[in-house]
């Protein structure tokens, strides 16, 4: 089981993501924008972070600067499940591996059977990484 | 230099001048953020449908109803954008009309209210009964407060935690009626405004500090209002901020 961070603002996504999540026996905490996402972390101490770049006010890549700023939260995977297609990031491998981005889904064209793939190929780096 | 649009047999007429050209870009520019917004409830549908597929129908119970609300407003999303274009068409000879501002914010109410349960947030109409009547193109006008209510209701429900009231309001200001969905949400500075509409077809997220989507609802119900010579602005009511338009009073119907 592993205690995972869902940022999506689209409401009936995160919903739909939260139910799959908790059927694996995951425990699952939603938020909707960077500053929820902030305050949950630091109280619920995820194992994973599920993320949406495209956010109201401070966008994924500003939370993520953010998030990877502690020292606790350096190592936590974070998976980008996203509007954005992957491409546009072209340029931006350097960047990702500096950010500790670990896969990267396309919503329009992934599957919530390979979300869950994703999540459980980074579980055991996950629990080693928040003992 | 040779312009091009692209007809409905796919393809190439030559166009003899700029006008339509820039007319062209920004029907692409518009068409290019519809088409942004029209994935997300699409995504919520095929998402939806494998969860159903994966775990019953059991766990489905929580989200059918906003599935079904996202389906019908992208497809009103898409009946918009194509009253926008019948609108631009035929801009010179559009007919304003004197109708009831107060129907027409009661008919958007009832057509946001389910939007609204779905997001957490319920919608109140607020003004006095003497209602005013304005010139204006009904149904434009309708579908332009339809698209700016959608894009707040969203709005409100990525940044706030609790439950939210919207407000539809309207009041007189120098003479003329202002009409405006308004809610609790920071205020959306006139600034903010000017830039996403110069920056939507360019970016993904022209309005990033009021929506994560595209806010296609907002340039739509802008080339609605453009047609009809009105201005979409920022506006405040009842210390709540929002989006509204000024329009002009129409006194015949007083009468009646």
């Amino acid at each position: 089981m592993a205690r995972i961070l869902v940022i999506e603002p689209n409401i009936t996504l995160a919903k739909i993501y939260k139910t799959i999540l908790v059927r694996n026996k995951h425990k699952v905490w939603l938020a909707k924008n960077a500053q929820e996402a902030i305050n949950l972390a630091d109280k619920n101490k995820p194992d994973i972070v599920i993320l949406e770049l495209q956010l109201p006010q401070h966008n994924g890549l500003e939370f993520l600067y953010e998030f990877r700023s502690y020292q606790e939260w350096r190592n936590t995977p974070v998976i980008i499940q996203s509007l954005v297609p992957s491409n546009e990031f072209k340029d931006n491998f350097i960047l990702w591996h500096k950010l500790g981005i670990r896969d990267y889904l396309y919503k329009p064209k992934s599957t919530l059977l390979q979300l869950i793939d994703c999540v459980n190929r980074y579980l055991p780096q996950a629990i080693d990484s928040n003992p | 230099m040779l312009y091009f649009s692209i007809d409905m047999r796919g393809g190439y007429t030559d166009l003899p001048n700029s006008t339509n050209s820039t007319h062209l870009n920004e029907s692409l520019d518009l068409l290019k953020v519809v088409a942004e917004e029209i994935k997300r409830p699409l995504i919520e549908i095929a998402r939806a449908s494998e969860l159903a597929s994966l775990t019953g129908q059991s766990s489905m119970k929580n989200v059918v109803t906003t599935v079904e609300t996202s389906a019908n407003m992208a497809l009103e999303l898409i009946d918009s954008y194509l009253l926008g274009l019948q609108l631009a068409g035929q801009q010179q000879f559009l007919e304003l009309e004197p109708i009831s501002i107060g129907s027409v914010l009661y008919d958007t109410a009832h057509d946001l209210d389910q939007f609204a349960k779905s997001h957490n947030a319920a919608i109140q109409l607020n003004f006095k009964k003497t209602h005013r009547s304005v010139m204006a193109h009904g149904s434009g006008l309708h579908t332009a407060l339809v698209n700016m209510g959608r894009v707040i209701i969203e709005s409100q429900a990525e940044n706030n935690t609790s439950h939210s009231i919207i407000n539809l309001g309207m009041h007189n200001y120098s003479g003329m009626v202002v009409a405006g969905i308004y809610s609790d949400i920071e205020p959306i500075a006139p600034i903010n405004l000017r830039a996403a509409c110069n920056l939507y077809g360019h970016s993904r997220q022209p309005f990033h500090q009021l929506s994560s989507s595209s806010a296609a609802g907002i340039f739509i119900a802008n080339s609605i209002l453009q047609a009809m010579s009105v201005r979409l602005r920022t506006a405040r009511f009842n210390k709540q901020a929002g989006l509204a338009i000024t329009l002009k009073p129409s006194y015949q119907m007083r009468l009646v």
